[in-house]
């Protein structure tokens, strides 16, 4: 049956299973390379140990719309309508959800995804104080008063327009 | 809900190398492992690959500014303030050269170098071998792919001789090198332009009346002069000056005749290559009759805009004073946008203009030092 042919299940850490494209599944590197190493079973089931369900759902979701919108825009503009829906995709998660999911992305390899999470993280604390960094990434102070007072005196200059919300 | 746990080290180097300097700068204070990592020569290079290129041109003006080259408007010029932390008195400053967001200059009255991440707001001192002679010196700063450094070269040729006399410096290890008994037939002044790992110097020579040109480049990472590049004729008795523009060599011509024009190279090393970028009717710049600089040639990426000249900005500057103008252009060729910023002499605003500017990439955390680590 051809239906099932370009068609693979991905399972999460909970167990849930989705059933994907295998023109979207091909651009997770590890799902590749279960599947090249397992050539000739017909099992296509990949198990994705360490990733919840809404990371993968969330997976899903952007190399769904990355290969439609490259197939609908193969003469060009492609990049600026992935960029337009990258947007309106990290409207919908969650800040801190963002580590989870750079986490996952990591773990299956998927290089664009992978520089769009690390460079929305970016931005999400770039304006941010060093506290909120601390927290948002959940460090440990290990500096002295008197060391990270001295630090931020050599670059005082890099605290001015921060805000902490 | 499960507690995220904390991100691996390899995938926090990722997010904080797509992270603007300043932002890097704070970071520094977030934790041990933090500073020291911020603070290496990795981290940098890796933030210099991601990094958006950007370039900006600095004026040694009290305080010094920069200016962004790419602004797309005349509004969008932003003039900033740099802080160099030392005091710079002598007037005597030359622009070495500039890379991956470092500039170097020499202070050759007090006979040292400084290297200056006008970003990070990190200057080093570098003092000039003792031997080489002041006066017919040529010096270039750039960068050496093998060795993973920057490197000063500072060389002079005495009077009639063809035997080059080299010191080389080297950011890391800190230390200066000679070099001696490189042949070099052609007399070289001044700062080289650096590009693909090679120094290079015009070289400007009067035959039976007619002017003929050559490019004399050095390889800074084999250390050796390379073949010289002979300039094509038609274009050679035009040439007044040369620079880097993009990752071209660019040879442009002065004010004198009725047009301006500008060509660069654009097969590296292949004389056959010699393109026109710009050119236009002289009298079309305001101030045209007056003894310039190229400064930098830009492409706005083919934007549609109706064709005025509000577009790109045109630094002007003197001895005394600078102007900012800005001008555009349209090459119907290319179909792009690209913008022209000339430096020349005409007093204009009241801030003084000390006669020291180049462009430099920016931003970058690119090291000038071994930062202090904790």
């Amino acid at each position: 049956m051809a239906s099932t042919d370009d068609k693979v299940i991905l399972k999460s850490s909970e167990g849930e299973c989705f059933e994907v494209d295998m023109a979207v599944a091909s651009h997770l590197q590890i799902v590749k390379s279960v599947l090249e190493d397992c050539e000739g079973s017909s099992d296509k089931v990949v198990s994705l140990f360490i990733v919840e369900a809404k990371y993968v759902a969330m997976i899903i979701e952007y190399y769904k719309n990355y290969v439609e919108l490259k197939e609908k825009h193969e003469e060009g503009g492609f990049e600026e309508k992935l960029k337009e829906f990258e947007k309106q995709f990290l409207e919908q998660i969650d800040k801190k959800e963002l580590k989870g999911l750079v986490m996952a992305v990591n773990y299956l390899n998927a290089p664009a995804l992978f520089d769009v999470v690390c460079t929305a993280i970016a931005k999400h604390i770039e304006n941010k104080s060093v506290e909120y960094v601390r927290e948002y990434f959940g460090i440990v102070n290990d500096f002295t008063a008197e060391e990270e007072a001295q630090i931020r005196e050599e670059h005082r200059w890099a605290y001015d327009g921060v805000n902490d919300d | 809900m499960p507690e995220i746990p904390q991100l691996p080290p390899e995938i926090i180097a990722e997010i904080l190398s797509r992270l603007p300097v300043k932002s890097i700068m704070r970071c520094k204070c977030v934790c041990k492992p933090w500073r020291s990592f911020l603070s290496d020569h990795d981290f940098a290079k890796m933030h210099l690959e991601k990094a958006r290129q950007s370039r900006r041109f600095f004026l040694f003006t009290e305080p010094f500014q920069s200016f962004d080259l790419e602004a797309q408007s005349y509004e969008d010029i932003r003039t900033t303030e740099l802080n160099i932390p030392m005091s710079i008195n002598s007037v005597d400053v030359e622009t070495v050269g500039s890379c991956d967001g470092l500039i170097c200059a020499a202070v050759e009255d007090e006979r040292y170098f400084l290297v200056w991440n006008p970003t990070t707001r990190v200057v080093r001192e570098i003092f000039m071998p003792n031997s080489s002679q002041v006066g017919h010196s040529f010096y270039g700063f750039g960068y050496d792919n093998q060795l993973d450094d920057y490197k000063i070269m500072l060389g002079s040729i005495a009077n009639g001789s063809n035997e080059a006399e080299l010191d080389i410096f080297t950011l890391k290890t800190n230390k200066w090198r000679r070099i001696e008994g490189l042949h070099c037939n052609s007399v070289l002044v001044g700062s080289a332009s650096f590009l693909n790992g090679i120094l290079h110097w015009l070289v400007v020579r009067r035959d039976n009346g007619a002017q003929i040109c050559a490019i004399v480049s050095f390889d800074l990472v084999q250390e050796k002069f390379r073949e010289v590049m002979q300039v094509p004729d038609q274009i050679s008795h035009l040439t007044r000056d040369f620079k880097v523009v993009g990752k071209s060599l660019c040879l442009y011509t002065d004010m004198i005749g009725d047009y301006f024009e500008a060509w660069v190279m654009k097969e590296y090393g292949n004389p056959a290559s010699w393109t026109t970028s710009v050119k236009f009717k002289n009298d079309a710049l305001p101030g045209y009759e007056n003894y310039f600089l190229l400064v930098d040639i830009t492409t706005n990426g083919g934007e549609k805009r109706s064709c005025s000249s509000n577009n790109v900005i045109l630094v002007v500057g003197d001895k005394g004073s600078y102007w900012i103008i800005n001008w555009s252009f349209w090459n119907s060729v290319t179909g792009k946008w690209f913008g022209f910023f000339l430096l020349k002499s005409k007093t204009g605003m009241d801030i003084p203009f000390k006669g020291w500017s180049c462009v430099f990439d920016s931003p970058q955390v690119v090291l000038v030092d071994n930062d202090i680590v904790f």
